[in-house]
């Protein structure tokens, strides 16, 4: 995949698609892509349907940009991202997330593992390390959802769902995501498992401002995402 | 027979004949149980006696406990289809948006001035509900 810093500079993040899922985040989206093209990084932005200047923004920062034209959710929108990095000979996927949580500065140390053949998968962790200054509501959502994953996974992650991943080729190929909303984060989690795909946790910060906290999910939508995970399961 | 009698077999003739009729042309669906579903309720409303019997054969002390226990369990079988159905269908709609987003990408620097945001009211969800 040709990107700025791929073309013959050979860089840490040469070979790397990083995907942002964006509903309505023309607030923030601009500087995060421009964060990500400055560092090299092939930026695939999937707007979802947004009704503001997301997708606009995004491409004048220098994303390409898939539109959804029908609001399909974060899932989806992840899926579609994947499909089109594949699609364009990503060796490395990233997901990413588009309110400027995430730090970019992260990026070297979670592809670290695939590069190196350590693992498949690098999952982002705040609660390896020094993850940033987490809410205290948050906290217990996230720990709550960890026991969650736990138990219906089977699998031991710290952090399941955080949403700075990155994934090798090999593994992005495997992934097929069915449940198009929030629940896809224990959705991934699942099929990690049952493709046997080696994983790992890296520390990484995620960042709670003003505007991320507004923007995210309420406590409550938590209990509504594991029964979309948990019907997902039966229905599918 | 009774005013409700006639009218309910009324109703059921309506619905016999209309799902005769689409199982005539051809259409494909459940055509053969709904049938069933209309003739049992027809001897249900003309011998409810006969409820009474199959009830009693069952373990059941009234007819009319079957009618319900029977109009319930249709009920919840057929939501699980209605959800098996609409669960199958939001998958197609997410598999034709991802496949159209795909083929109108846009590049930076390419050129391509793409679609805008539409008007308000044109971007709600398959559920109504817009979500991240």
């Amino acid at each position: 995949m040709e990107t700025a810093a791929s073309q013959g500079a050979g860089g840490p993040l040469a070979g790397v698609c990083a995907v942002i899922p964006a509903y309505n985040e023309g607030g923030a989206i601009g500087r995060v892509v421009a964060g990500l093209v400055e560092r090299g990084v092939d930026v695939v932005v999937v707007d979802d349907g947004s009704p503001d200047d997301t997708g606009s923004r995004a491409l004048a920062a220098g994303a390409t940009v898939l539109r959804h034209e029908v609001n399909r959710g974060q899932g989806a929108a992840l899926q579609t991202g994947m499909a089109y990095g594949l699609a364009r000979g990503a060796e490395i996927l990233v997901t990413f997330d588009a309110d400027g949580q995430h730090d970019p500065d992260d990026l070297p140390r979670l592809v670290a593992p695939l590069r190196e053949g350590a693992a498949e998968i690098a999952l982002g962790s705040r609660f390896l390390g020094d993850g940033g200054e987490i809410p205290a509501g948050r906290r217990l959502v996230l720990r709550a959802a960890v026991l969650f994953t736990r138990l219906t996974s089977r699998v031991r992650v710290t952090d399941a769902h955080n949403g700075l991943r990155a994934f090798s080729r090999r593994a992005a190929e495997r992934i097929d995501l069915h449940l198009d909303r929030m629940a896809h984060a224990s959705e991934i989690i699942d099929q990690i498992r049952r493709s046997g795909l080696r994983f790992t946790e890296v520390p990484v910060r995620v960042r709670y401002t003003e505007y991320s906290r507004r923007k995210g999910q309420s406590s409550l939508a938590a209990a509504r995402i594991a029964i979309d995970y948990l019907l997902g399961k039966v229905f599918r | 027979m009774t005013a409700f009698q006639v009218i309910a077999l009324g109703v059921l003739g309506l619905f016999t004949a209309l799902t005769l009729a689409g199982m005539l042309r051809g259409r494909r669906g459940p055509g053969a149980l709904w049938l069933l579903v209309w003739i049992a309720a027809g001897v249900a409303v003309v011998a409810p006696d006969a409820t009474t019997w199959l009830a009693h054969f069952l373990g059941i002390e009234r007819g009319a406990d079957l009618v319900f226990y029977a109009a319930v369990l249709g009920g919840f079988i057929g939501f699980f289809f209605v959800v098996l159905k609409l669960r199958r269908h939001s998958r197609q709609i997410t598999i034709l948006t991802r496949q159209l987003a795909i083929a109108n990408a846009r590049r930076p620097g390419d050129g391509s001035a793409g679609p805008g945001p539409a008007a308000p009211g044109e971007r709600d969800g398959a559920d109504g509900a817009p979500d991240r």
